[in-house]
């Protein structure tokens, strides 16, 4: 049984969604490698998977549904690895951690949101979406994802400000 | 500090790297590679197809060596019973009598569980390596209200085999090995059991072209990827 989609095909996808994709692994990762292995692991369930989607669109939404998930599953699989390291960014007083910027420290933060919360972050600031956009994607209303930036930001901001003294 | 905020995740935003744009020849040669290791090459299927017709000589004469066996047992002492379940298959306890065999697998890659506004939604990412026609799912500890199977386009229907009712999937195998079916739940089913249990179960019986309880698979799903997209759902 052949794939369908053919290679020029697929390079044309690639180059229309790869750095969207890649923009929401990495919000969620914050490593290149990673971020890369889970764009190809999404890509290649989307060329298995060979559906017919009635827009683009749909097909859009679709890859950045899976790449959220593929996200997740890799997040909780190296989580110990990463909370160790990102605890030491954030509690060391060594002169190194000092020199970290808010960038850093607010990515951080991001990473301890929430799901519901950091995946509409994601979206928003990493991705670029517009709010209808993300209602849209994840099946809830307009409102419901404003409500959420909003209450991510607070939460954001408290952190940030006990960060900064 | 929301606009500083803001500001931040701007810089962020502009100092996210660029994805290597060389990447998607590796990724089709991969996805070609993992896709034509799930059917035999053509010139190794005479091969395969000998090996298994000796391995199915075999099974099937050790079958009627062993029932005639049984009833010469059974001639002997008429209290005897066989035991009903079967003690190779360790992680179906919940359905007796599964065997198993190469000819019946079926591979889940992976599941994930997603709340929406209208329903809970499981969905199971079926390997189908060895194109079956038809699967017969049920789930023994929760109903499920439907099923949807790459995005419903499929013949789906519901049918009642001795007193039990399955959901009947039929499979489009000219397309895809890779099916993703979507188990729809009465909203809350697991949300509210995963609010006191993290290790939450679902039990699914999954038959393969016909429901035979000789031939059955009984699958444990541990969710364990929740993805709460509903507003005033919490993790």
């Amino acid at each position: 049984m052949a794939i369908r989609m053919t290679e020029e095909q697929f390079e044309q996808k690639y180059l229309q969604y790869s750095q969207d994709l890649f923009n929401v692994a990495y919000g969620y990762t914050r490593n290149v490698q990673d971020a890369e292995d889970i764009v190809q692991n999404v890509f290649i369930k989307f060329i298995q998977y060979d559906y017919n989607f009635k827009t683009d669109n749909d097909e859009k939404y679709w890859l950045i549904r899976v790449t959220i998930n593929e996200s997740i599953n890799f997040v909780k699989s190296s989580y110990k690895k990463k909370t160790v390291y990102s605890d030491e960014i954030v509690n060391s007083t060594s002169d190194q951690t000092k020199e970290n910027t808010s960038k850093e420290i607010l990515q951080f933060y991001v990473e301890k949101l929430p799901e519901k919360y950091k995946v509409v972050v994601i979206l928003f600031y990493y991705e670029n979406l517009k709010t209808i956009e993300i209602s849209k994607l994840l099946d809830i209303s307009e409102a419901a994802v404003r409500k959420r930036l909003e209450r991510a930001r607070e939460i954001l901001k408290k952190k940030m400000e006990a960060y900064n003294g | 500090m929301d606009n500083n905020i803001d500001i931040l995740f701007q810089e962020i935003n502009s100092d996210i790297p660029k994805i290597n744009p060389n990447l998607s020849a590796k990724i089709y040669e991969k996805a070609v590679e993992k896709k034509s290791k799930s059917i035999f090459p053509f010139f190794k299927k005479p091969l395969i197809i000998a090996f298994t017709s000796v391995i199915a000589i075999f099974i099937v004469l050790f079958g009627v060596i062993n029932l005639g066996q049984k009833n010469n047992k059974s001639n002997v002492n008429n209290d005897h019973q066989d035991n009903p379940g079967n003690s190779d298959v360790v992680d179906n306890q919940f359905v007796p009598n599964l065997s198993p065999t190469t000819q019946n697998t079926v591979f889940i890659d992976y599941h994930y569980t997603i709340y929406t506004q209208t329903e809970d939604l499981v969905t199971l990412i079926i390997n189908n390596k060895i194109n079956y026609q038809k699967i017969y799912l049920k789930a023994y500890n929760l109903d499920i209200n439907n099923v949807k199977i790459n995005n419903g386009d499929v013949e789906l229907k519901k049918v009642t085999i001795e007193n039990e009712t399955f959901f009947e999937i039929v499979l489009d195998n000219t397309n895809t090995f890779i099916h993703y079916l979507d188990l729809s739940f009465e909203k809350g089913t697991i949300s509210n059991m995963l609010k006191n249990q993290t290790d939450f179960e679902i039990n699914f019986i999954m038959y393969i072209n016909e429901v035979d309880s000789t031939k059955g698979y009984g699958y444990k799903f541990k969710i364990d990827n929740v993805f709460d997209l509903s507003e005033g759902n919490y993790l």
